[in-house]
């Protein structure tokens, strides 16, 4: 099989070795560890369709991997396999200024995407400062949520290229038109291209993706509202997105908020968890390309107003934090090419349980993770929330993130048992795990009965000899 | 020789006696004033002979009763044709005797309007219009359907879903959330946050892959894959009044919205590629609400009360001769009247950099109280049938908006070639933007006599050239609202065969869903 593999990807391409492999059998999740029986480095999609058809011949799994680092047991191995690594296939194959997106290969990063971007006055749009080495395509493709909620759009993605587990080289949308430019996600057929989202490679190996880009604001101003409880929050958002003002708008607690700002561990952070408040709105107000300043004179004004009617203050900072709208707006505009993940200043991993609700519900959820929080000796300090709006507020990502030390055999075992009970009980008070990732997809299609037989369906067809990441979703 | 009776046939008595235990005797029809009227109005297929009258028409109540009817026809391998208000006669009219029409004039509830959390959860009678103006009185907005504002909001959402305000609001297949929808096998599928909570459609996606997939595409599923009976469908934030503004009686009924928030432009260009230069530009600026290229047919579609009025004005020439590659542009102040202040600074700087000119006033003045509003309200596609009670359309393609001038271009030449029986339109070209401009489409109507030699020429005439565009290995966006025959020869085209024909066969095993929609799995 290793000589088939190295005929495929080139010898130097196939990875073996024990020491290789144990790097693959684990992630930063909490998941046991699982080894693939080898690692495919590829660099083509010619690569892609022939794995695909050895593996059929052979009926090994695949398990596609595009990023360098994962977090919630995506890419590990359930039951043995390949790991079909692509992230070498990093090119940005086009960017297309005037239909405002990008087509992008697999292991594209957002720091990548976003510096080539800025020449063209472009951005991605990004989820909340991504790992340096997350693929900017797999994190569309898994619908991490945009950090500007001001469109109706809720993801970028518009069409792409994927190797189906049948065998089937397939293009969504008008991508499957050569004629077209390949911007628009409905194309031939039906929406095919909605199978492939929130699939976990299940569905298919995707090798190119076009994404929607946005005009990359030269002026702006962040603005900062203190909270003592995330329900404090929520009105304040519902009238701004209801206004449609603001571009990146999101909530950050303390804990998150002083491991993103923290230059120095622990000096500043510790500074930080004393200064900040709870909670904390973080809205970027932020100019056109044509007449910017008028712009954002305007919805500064629609803010300020709102602001005394609902009686919050709109501030420039929170906490007394020196230099904070510079800090957060450098932030948003270079992301790290490198460097430590921001949320792992405190303990080196942090386990996060992220679902889709309402702003009207996230207070309830909340007091709910603070009880098992506790219960589990974290103290409030210790616990992540942060609630992204979706889509002008109609719902939001509600992501509470609990450190753990992957290095302590006792701290991975009460985390594991807090990350699953409390994940169980959100689940139970309607909590909507859109991304079953791990644990949670036998929690969510359990209950979900006929979709999930339906997607078993489906599956049957688009992978009939379940060669695609076997063991992920219901699969 | 008197037609024998199929009502006598014992076959058909025991599926009548099933329908009735499970609906009720009152809501299952099978005489002949009531199923004649099933099938087939404005569009060709009954007036060429391609459709039948069904055998059946039922109305449940309902998710349960609805697949209880399904189950039915699945049991005695009957197709079944769901209808929302049945304007899309081509692929809601029987081709197969014994059908089943699944009408659900029984399922009108809105069961719910969450204000704050913008959604709306509906049976497939609400309409349209009725939505909209629930919505309105909260503050909110579905989105301007250019269908008629009759239809029903689920099938007009299911089936096309190219809003009058797609251009800020977005295309139909993303305003759906949480369905419930009862599959052609007789299972109840339960998409986005309804797989969990049948009582919260907030959310479309998930969980995992999304299975709302199944349900769109161009020209949507038709019919081909099951009953949706309730929908969570998204709402919008409006700007304007709580009821909608009218003065004057119908036809003649005059709408203003308020001034400090909404301001219409209609712009003129020496060329198609200038209009389309200043869709981008606005579109790059984020500004508007409405962008719209109308093709001059529909200025006086929309305006003329009469057929008369409408041919009067046309041999006048008012709209050829000005509005020819205009630009119809709102903006709207959602922020606050400052917000639409600051539009029309940069509206007006786009429209000195690119050259454009406004049309004569006169002709503003002529249209724009009378008409141009109804592109927010609820657009009412059905005044395109006023000047020969139908019209036609031969390229609808969507991708970018250069994608759609190159296209229409093309279609320009088609509409040439095959003028008689097209009456004269001067260029059909709509095209309007989706998503502040990442990506539109472009469309060419026309209007045609309504005479079964005329139509039945021009059909032949469009399936030949949508044969000759699909050996091209092009998609030209009018093909898929034929539904099944087309998906049939596109489907190995676009490398789509294998799929489509595997969930059809998946889901619908006794192929009773609306055949041959939206593909026959077995051909
Ligand atoms: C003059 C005219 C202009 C139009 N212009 C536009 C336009 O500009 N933009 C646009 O978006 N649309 C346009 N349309 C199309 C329009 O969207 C549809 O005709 C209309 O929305 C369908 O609504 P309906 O209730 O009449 O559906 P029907 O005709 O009843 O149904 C349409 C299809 O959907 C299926 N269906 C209906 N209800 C259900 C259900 N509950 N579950 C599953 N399947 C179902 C039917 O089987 C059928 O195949 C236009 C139509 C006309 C007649």
């Amino acid at each position: 099989m290793i000589k088939e593999l190295r005929d495929i990807v080139g010898a130097k391409n196939v990875l073996d070795n024990e020491e290789a492999l144990a790097l693959y059998a684990q992630d930063r999740s909490l998941s046991a560890p699982k080894k693939p029986f080898a690692v495919a480095k590829v660099n083509s999609a010619e690569q892609i369709q022939e794995l695909i058809a050895f593996a059929n011949k052979t009926f090994t799994p695949l398990i596609p991997s595009s990023s360098t680092i994962h977090f919630y047991g995506a890419t590990l191995p359930e039951h043995g396999g390949v790991v079909v690594d692509l992230s070498g296939m990093n090119k940005i194959l086009e960017i297309d200024p005037l239909n405002r997106k990008v087509k992008i290969e697999p292991g594209v990063t957002w720091h990548q995407l976003q510096q080539a971007l800025k020449e063209h006055d472009q951005m991605p749009l990004n989820p909340l400062f991504p790992h340096p080495g997350t693929s900017a395509m797999t994190s569309s493709l898994e619908r991490e949520p945009m950090l500007i909620p001001k469109y109706e759009y809720g993801d970028p993605v518009l069409t792409m290229q994927v190797h189906l587990g049948n065998g089937q080289l397939f293009r969504t949308g008008t991508a499957s038109d050569k004629h077209t430019y390949g911007a628009y996600p409905e194309g031939p057929g039906i929406d095919f291209w909605r199978f492939f989202l929130g699939a976990q490679g299940t569905m298919g190996i995707v090798s190119w993706l076009n994404i929607k880009t946005e005009y990359r604001p030269k002026y702006q101003k962040a603005y900062f509202v203190a909270c003592d409880e995330l329900e404090d929050a929520a009105d304040p958002i519902y009238k701004l997105q209801r206004r449609h003002i603001g571009n990146e708008c999101f909530v950050l607690n303390r804990f998150l908020l002083a491991q993103l700002l923290c230059k120095e561990y622990p000096k500043d952070f510790t500074k930080l968890m004393d200064d900040l408040p709870p909670y904390t709105i973080i809205l970027v107000i932020a100019g056109a390309p044509r007449r910017p300043l008028e712009r954002i004179a305007y919805e500064e004004e629609a803010l300020m107003e709102i602001a005394t009617d609902m009686k919050f203050e709109a501030a420039k900072t929170v906490g007394g934090v020196a230099g904070l709208g510079t800090a957060i707006l450098d932030m948003l505009h270079d992301l790290p090419a490198d460097g430590p993940y921001w949320k792992t200043r405190y303990k080196n991993s942090t386990q996060d349980i992220f679902f889709i609700t309402t702003m009207d519900r996230a207070q309830g959820y909340v007091e709910i993770a603070q009880g098992y929080a506790a219960a589990y000796g974290l103290t409030l300090n210790e616990l992540g929330v942060y609630m992204q709006p979706l889509e002008r507020g109609r719902a939001c990502h509600l992501c509470f993130s609990l450190p753990c030390d992957l290095d302590s055999e006792q701290d991975r075992q009460r985390i594991a048992t807090l990350h699953t009970e409390l994940s169980q009980t959100l689940f139970e008070q309607g909590a909507f795990f859109s991304r079953p990732y791990g644990t949670w997809a036998d929690m969510v299609y359990r209950h979900a009965t006929t979709y999930t037989a339906t997607l078993k369906e489906l599956k049957k067809i688009f992978d009939p000899n379940n060669i695609l990441n076997p063991g992920k979703l219901c699969f | 020789m008197a037609k024998k009776d199929i009502r006598n046939n014992d076959r058909h008595q025991q599926i009548l006696q099933a329908f009735q235990a499970a609906v009720g005797p009152e809501n299952v029809k099978d005489n002949p004033a009531t199923v004649n009227a099933y099938y087939g109005d404005w569009l060709p297929p009954k007036l060429l002979g391609m459709s039948v009258p069904p055998e059946f028409v039922v109305l449940p109540n309902g998710t349960l009763e609805t697949q209880a009817v399904i189950k039915i026809c699945n049991r005695y391998k009957v197709p079944f044709i769901p209808v929302g208000s049945n304007q899309w006669s081509l692929t809601g009219s029987p081709n197969r005797q014994g059908t089943v029409i699944i009408d659900c004039k029984r399922m009108g509830k809105i069961h719910e309007i969450d204000e704050k959390n913008m959604y709306a959860v509906i049976e497939p009678l609400v309409t349209l219009a009725q939505l909209q103006a629930e919505a309105y009185k909260r503050g909110l907005y579905i989105g301007s359907p250019e269908a008629s504002a009759t239809a029903s909001a689920i099938a007009g959402h299911c089936f096309q879903g190219m809003w009058g305000v797609g251009y800020r609001l977005g295309v139909a297949y993303r305003n759906i959330l949480g369905i419930e929808w009862v599959l052609p096998n007789g299972e109840i599928l339960r998409t986005g946050s309804f797989s969990l909570d049948a009582q919260n459609g907030f959310w479309g996606e998930g969980p995992g892959p999304d299975l709302r997939g199944m349900l769109r595409g161009y020209a949507g599923a038709m019919g081909g894959f099951g009953m949706v009976t309730k929908m969570a469908v998204k709402l919008h934030p409006y700007p304007g009044p709580k009821t909608w503004p009218v003065r004057g009686t119908i036809p003649n009924q005059i709408s203003e919205l308020p001034e400090d928030r909404f301001k219409w432009y209609i712009i003129k260009y020496d060329s198609l590629e200038g209009a389309i230069n200043f869709m981008y530009e606005i579109g790059k600026a984020e500004i508007a609400g409405v962008v719209q290229k109308w093709p001059t047919v529909y200025y006086i579609w929309w305006w003329a009360n009469s057929n008369e009025q409408y041919w009067t004005e046309w041999q006048k020439r008012t709209f050829q001769d000005n509005v020819k590659n205009a630009v119809g542009v709102c903006l709207w102040g959602f922020t606050s009247p400052k917000q639409l202040e600051y539009e029309k600074r940069v509206l007006e700087d786009i429209i000195k950099e690119t050259g454009g000119k406004p049309i004569k006033q006169e002709v503003f003045d002529l249209w724009v109280p009378r008409t141009a509003n109804n592109w927010i309200r609820d657009t009412h596609g059905s005044r395109m049938m006023r000047p020969s009670g139908t019209f036609l359309a031969l390229r609808l393609q969507t991708d970018t908006l250069k994608y759609a001038v190159d296209h229409v271009r093309q279609g320009y030449e088609w509409v040439e070639k095959f003028s008689p029986p097209i009456l004269d339109c001067d260029g059909p070209d709509w095209i309007g933007g989706y998503d502040f401009g990442h990506f539109g489409f472009g469309e060419t109507d026309f209007p045609v006599e309504k005479r079964a030699e005329d139509i039945g020429d021009l059909m032949n005439k469009l399936l030949a050239m949508t044969k000759e565009d699909v050996q091209n290995g092009l998609e030209n966006g009018i093909g898929p609202f034929l539904g099944g025959p087309y998906h049939q020869m596109a489907a190995p085209v676009f490398n789509y065969e294998h799929l489509l024909k595997g969930i059809k066969k998946a889901i619908d095993p006794n192929f009773v869903s609306n055949p041959p929609h939206n593909i026959d799995p077995n051909a």
